[in-house]
């Protein structure tokens, strides 16, 4: 230690505000550029929150204002229009009603039913847009007049379907039709951001009202 | 005694003074940056605690929001099944119209024997007794088909045309566009 009192005594002068600086320096870099950090990423947390929170007032709003019977009854209408499941008794229903309607007989309809529970490797038959469906044979007699408003009328039916093939032999006729559905997404359930149906939504749910009596 | 001399330098005095001003110098950069990083500690600390407010106003309306949770699925879930619904209906294949379109222009006097249809074609075979009726089915009902936009006829192949016992049988294909998705 004797041998550094010189070099003290010597630079004592601007030993201290040589000290100063560099505490300076330590603010700098181990005080402010860190909060600096910080700071942007609370206020990035800020905005997101804000918008959270109005998001949920919004959807709190929109659920407490609705009316639980309406929703019920749009809830029903729009599983009839696309069931969970492969229901087969929603399926003979609405092709027995729509072979009455249109004036021909159903002899018979076949369907491959595939797995009903479980994880498919492959989706049975792929839809339109994706959607999942259940593909159906159906036989009806009747002529090609009363062929084609069974048609015309089973696309107004529910569940809803798409026509693939119509093939008509000496009043025999033969179709094949994919009968849409959709299992229950549980990721959609975990959304907070519920919105009031708008003017089409309510349309088309009262379009689909009229197709299920 | 000569109270006059003075043994430090004008030199040593430059140095002492330039000694002076570094120390004032660092003691307000210091002093400056110090009082930067206190009111930046304390900003950061204003914000942490309004974030945790607003945490808190979030946790409290989820909790509200739970207490609705039946409501608010059955209402998501209409809301994502009439999405679906929407996409189905717009675009689905609607061989039913394209059929109706043109098996209500076949003339009455037509007795329709068999047909197929699907998205991409539509098969007749039908019988008259009347050549004059297939006539007026090939010069006039078919033109009237092909200028009808929204079947979308790309062309039509004459398949057979026979006569057997007084009847004519004809074997006609329509061939549609396929509508993209």
């Amino acid at each position: 230690m004797k041998e550094l009192y010189p070099y003290y005594i010597k630079y004592k002068q601007i030993l201290i505000p040589s000290s100063f600086l560099l505490l300076s320096i330590f603010l700098i870099f181990a005080v402010i550029m860190p909060q600096i950090g910080v700071i942007s990423e609370t206020n990035r947390g800020i905005s997101e929150a804000n918008e959270k929170i109005t998001t949920l007032k919004n959807s709190l709003s929109v659920v407490e204002s609705a009316n639980p019977t309406q929703t019920q009854d749009n809830l029903q209408t729009v599983t009839t229009a696309l069931p969970t499941a492969k229901d087969i008794a929603l399926i003979f229903n609405a092709l027995s009603e729509t072979a009455n309607k249109s004036g021909v007989g159903l002899d018979e309809f076949a369907l491959k039913v595939g797995g009903i529970y479980g994880k498919a490797e492959k989706v049975d038959t792929e839809g339109v847009a994706g959607v999942p469906a259940i593909e159906v044979d159906v036989k009806t007699t009747g002529d090609a007049q009363s062929t084609v408003v069974f048609s015309q009328n089973l696309q107004k039916a529910l569940p809803l379907s798409e026509i693939k093939l119509i093939d008509m032999t000496d009043d025999q006729a033969k179709y094949t039709v994919n009968f849409f559905y959709k299992p229950l997404d549980l990721s959609v359930l975990k959304q907070n951001v519920v919105t009031p149906l708008n003017q089409t939504d309510v349309n088309l749910i009262n379009q689909l009202r009229g197709w299920e009596q | 005694m000569k109270n006059d001399i003075n043994l430090l330098g004008p030199h040593d005095t430059k140095a002492q003074n330039s000694k002076g001003m570094f120390f004032t110098v660092s003691v307000l950069i210091f002093a400056f940056f110090f009082m930067i990083s206190v009111l930046i500690l304390l900003f950061s600390f204003l914000q942490k605690s309004k974030l945790s407010q607003l945490n808190n106003n979030i946790n409290d309306l989820s909790a509200k929001m739970s207490v609705l949770s039946s409501e608010k699925d059955k209402m998501l879930t209409v809301t994502n099944r009439l999405t679906t619904i929407k996409k189905i209906i717009n675009t689905r294949k609607a061989i039913d119209a394209k059929m109706q379109a043109i098996i209500s222009l076949i003339p009455d006097s037509f007795n329709i024997n068999d047909f197929s249809a699907s998205d991409t074609k539509l098969g007749v075979t039908m019988t008259s007794e009347s050549l004059a009726d297939f006539d007026n089915f090939l010069e006039n009902t078919v033109p009237e088909l092909t200028k009808n936009k929204s079947l979308a006829i790309n062309h039509i192949d004459m398949g057979s045309f026979t006569s057997d016992q007084g009847n004519y049988t004809l074997t006609t294909t329509f061939y549609f566009t396929p509508a993209s998705k």
